[in-house]
């Protein structure tokens, strides 16, 4: 079930992703439309941080194309956000709270000038958001899985897109970090922006989100949660065997061969 | 000449030949302070070894072009072999199996026998220009001469200059690469000038302290500046700094004893604000081991405290003066930590000792009283919220209650509210 929608902000167009020329996404197709908070959903190794990754063009892809705004992702940077893994980075990093949000300032800016008083502003803002503020100081390590979560969080409101891409925003994260992460997505979506989240806890996805996204190797489903969160999809999602799958994508990294002829 | 005297000629800065050394070396070691920051935070480490070591032939295909030690030919050939390297390095893990480390271990020896080879060809060749050139495996800062001066000058300022362009665009990019490449930021641009430091910094450190220790030049700074900031740009600055001091001492040091080599000084002494950082900084090993000390002494004093009160409590204040027996019937521990307990109780004004005995002051009941309620709050908390036996809760308790801060404290008491009758009851030890 796949629900293709007029005016999307994201489009997917049969996007096939391989790393060392295995396929790990298949053909993923489909189309979302504005103001949606959107759950990615699937089981491990389902391809849903490569999705995202594919989408922000921080992996190559073998296939398809994406369209954001109806534009190429390089027209149209300073409208999106990205927050990534809080695991991919180095968190002893010599940087404190504050350095880490006013980077976002820099997503629409010249790299070579120094930040305005309203880019300080705002990302003052934005660690008051994330209910920050009075770690504004501190060194990034000294933080807990929630707070360093936070703040990343924070770097992306600093940037003021429309569209904001999420990897995992809620992994290693306690409950009162989840619920105020949560708190700040409803009010973006509040204020008409677009929010795509990797999410793998079924049970809170059904609170969440409004639009999802079922994945696993392929895209099993996309459309309003109501008619993609049913035990029939579900099942496609969860159950299923995909070792045929696998084998044809190792048969392609092993033999090296091109995934689309041309 | 004694001590003083060298030492205030060296410092009058009279002497021309040393003038030109100390500020050579000041130049190199800045360069190479600066520049380690970013390739500590870069992760490219064991690039620099592989660098240093291959930029021997490049130094010695630059004397054979010109048959003199030009410096220009000589580091414009180094930089071309160490660019050749990192090359190297990422085309054979891209290309091949092989990862990341082993084709750094292969380009290293490759190119550096290379240099070794072309060394012996030089040595035997009869150009009597040639000496010296062996230098480049250790340094031989003693020989800069003026006119190199202007040559690591200008070098020194491109490093610099990078630095100070581009630390937006680095500090961003070395923190998360994802991130940066989403905001627009060419991962290339920021790999190649990373390595463009490593080459140009190279080229010319080994001037001082040779290809072999090269790599200590660049890193040991910039490790032990990262101990004591948490700032981008205070690390670099400070890295820089720590690398001019070291020069400064290794060209004094060659300066007082002929015999004693600059490079290796630099090294000894770069290694040794290491060491000092690695101890004494605030997240080194010393600070770590107080820390430890601290909170046994901790334990200690408030385990005695908790131990007097509770006998007050026991014999409703009747008789407040105790002796250390009495106290030691309470709480059996040894005489030493006894009598350490009671120094520590003193020293913060928790018991006094007005007439032979020893009894609580009031701020140490009250003390004790806190140290009580947090324990009681803390089981209390484990038995209702985190459902665990009645049995299990004392022996976390005790150690909670030597730490549990006053606004965790309140925290507690409000969850809890619900569960204590008389707040008063909070303040009777259990056992």
């Amino acid at each position: 079930m796949i629900k293709q929608v007029n005016n999307p902000i994201v489009e997917v167009h049969d996007l096939t992703v391989a790393y060392d020329n295995k396929p790990v996404l298949w053909n993923a197709d489909f189309s979302i439309p504005e103001g949606k908070m959107i759950g990615i959903v699937g089981p491990n190794g389902a391809g849903k941080s490569t999705l995202l990754k594919s989408i922000m063009g921080l992996t190559s892809i073998a296939s398809g194309y994406i369209k954001i705004f109806n534009k190429q992702l390089n027209k149209v940077r300073y409208k999106v956000a990205y927050v990534p893994q809080k695991e991919s980075v180095d968190w002893d990093f010599p940087a404190t709270v504050l350095d880490i949000v006013e980077m976002g300032r820099y997503g629409n800016k010249n790299l070579f000038k120094r930040l305005s008083k309203y880019d300080k502003k705002v990302a003052i803002e934005a660690l008051k958001k994330v209910q920050m503020l009075e770690f504004s100081n501190r060194h990034i390590s000294e933080l807990s899985g929630g707070q360093q979560q936070r703040v990343f969080i924070a770097r992306a409101l600093a940037q003021e897109a429309d569209l904001y891409f999420m990897d995992e925003p809620f992994s290693g994260v306690d409950m009162a970090s989840e619920g105020a992460i949560v708190n700040i997505l409803l009010e973006l979506q509040r204020q008409g922006k677009t929010i795509f989240v990797v999410h793998h806890d079924l049970q809170s996805a059904m609170d969440y989100f409004d639009w999802m996204i079922l994945i696993n190797k392929r895209i099993v489903g996309s459309g309003p949660i109501d008619e993609v969160f049913t035990s029939e999809l579900l099942q496609k999602t969860y159950g299923g065997n995909l070792t045929l799958l696998d084998q044809i994508g190792q048969v392609f990294k092993n033999k090296q061969f091109p995934i689309r002829e041309s | 000449m004694d001590f003083w005297s060298d030492l205030t000629y060296f410092f009058s800065f009279q002497d021309a030949n040393i003038n030109n050394v100390l500020i050579g070396t000041l130049i190199l070691g800045f360069t190479c302070g600066i520049a380690g920051v970013l390739v500590i935070l870069s992760k490219k480490t064991l690039i620099v070894d592989a660098v240093s070591h291959s930029v021997l032939p490049g130094i010695c295909i630059g004397f054979l072009f010109t048959g003199v030690k030009n410096p220009i030919y000589i580091i414009t050939g180094g930089i071309i072999s160490g660019g050749v390297a990192v090359y190297l390095v990422d085309w054979i893990s891209r290309i091949s199996r092989i990862k990341k480390d082993a084709s750094i271990a292969i380009t290293l020896s490759v190119l550096f026998s290379a240099g070794v080879i072309l060394l012996n060809i030089i040595q035997h060749s009869g150009n009597s220009n040639q000496s010296g050139l062996t230098d480049f495996l250790f340094g031989k800062a003693a020989t800069i001469i003026e006119s190199d001066l202007y040559v690591f000058g200008a070098i020194g300022a491109i490093v610099i200059l990078i630095i100070i362009l581009f630390h937006q665009h680095f500090k961003i990019a070395l923190f998360d690469i994802g991130f940066a490449k989403t905001i627009g930021l060419n991962e290339k641009l920021i790999q190649s000038l990373v390595s463009a430091l490593i080459i140009i910094s190279t080229a010319i450190g080994i001037q001082t302290v040779g290809i072999i220790l090269m790599s200590a030049l660049i890193i040991t700074p910039a490790s032990s500046a990262l101990f004591w900031t948490n700032n981008f740009k205070k690390s670099i600055l400070l890295s820089g700094g720590f690398a001019c001091i070291s020069s400064v001492v290794g060209v004094f040091i060659s300066y007082l004893s002929s015999d004693m080599p600059t490079g290796p000084w630099i090294i000894v002494m770069l290694s040794s604000i290491a060491l000092f950082s690695a101890f004494f900084s605030k997240k080194g090993i010393l600070t770590k081991k107080i820390k430890i000390f601290k909170n046994k002494r901790k334990m200690l004093s408030d385990n005695l405290l908790k131990a007097i009160y509770k006998i007050y409590e026991n014999e409703k204040y009747t008789n407040k003066g105790k002796t250390l027996s009495e106290i030691s019937d309470e709480h059996p521990i040894s005489i030493a930590d006894l009598q350490k307990g009671i120094k520590i109780l003193k020293s913060k004004k928790q018991i006094a000792n007005p007439n032979g005995l020893w009894q609580l002051t009031n701020k140490g009941i009250d003390e004790a009283k806190r140290i009580v309620r947090a324990h009681n709050l803390w089981e209390l908390y484990m038995e209702n919220f985190m459902q665990i036996q009645p049995d299990h809760v004392h022996d976390s308790a005790e150690s909670i209650e030597h730490i549990l801060t006053p606004e965790l404290e309140a925290e507690l008491l409000k969850k809890m509210e619900s569960k204590i009758g008389d707040i008063e009851n909070l303040n009777k030890p259990t056992d």
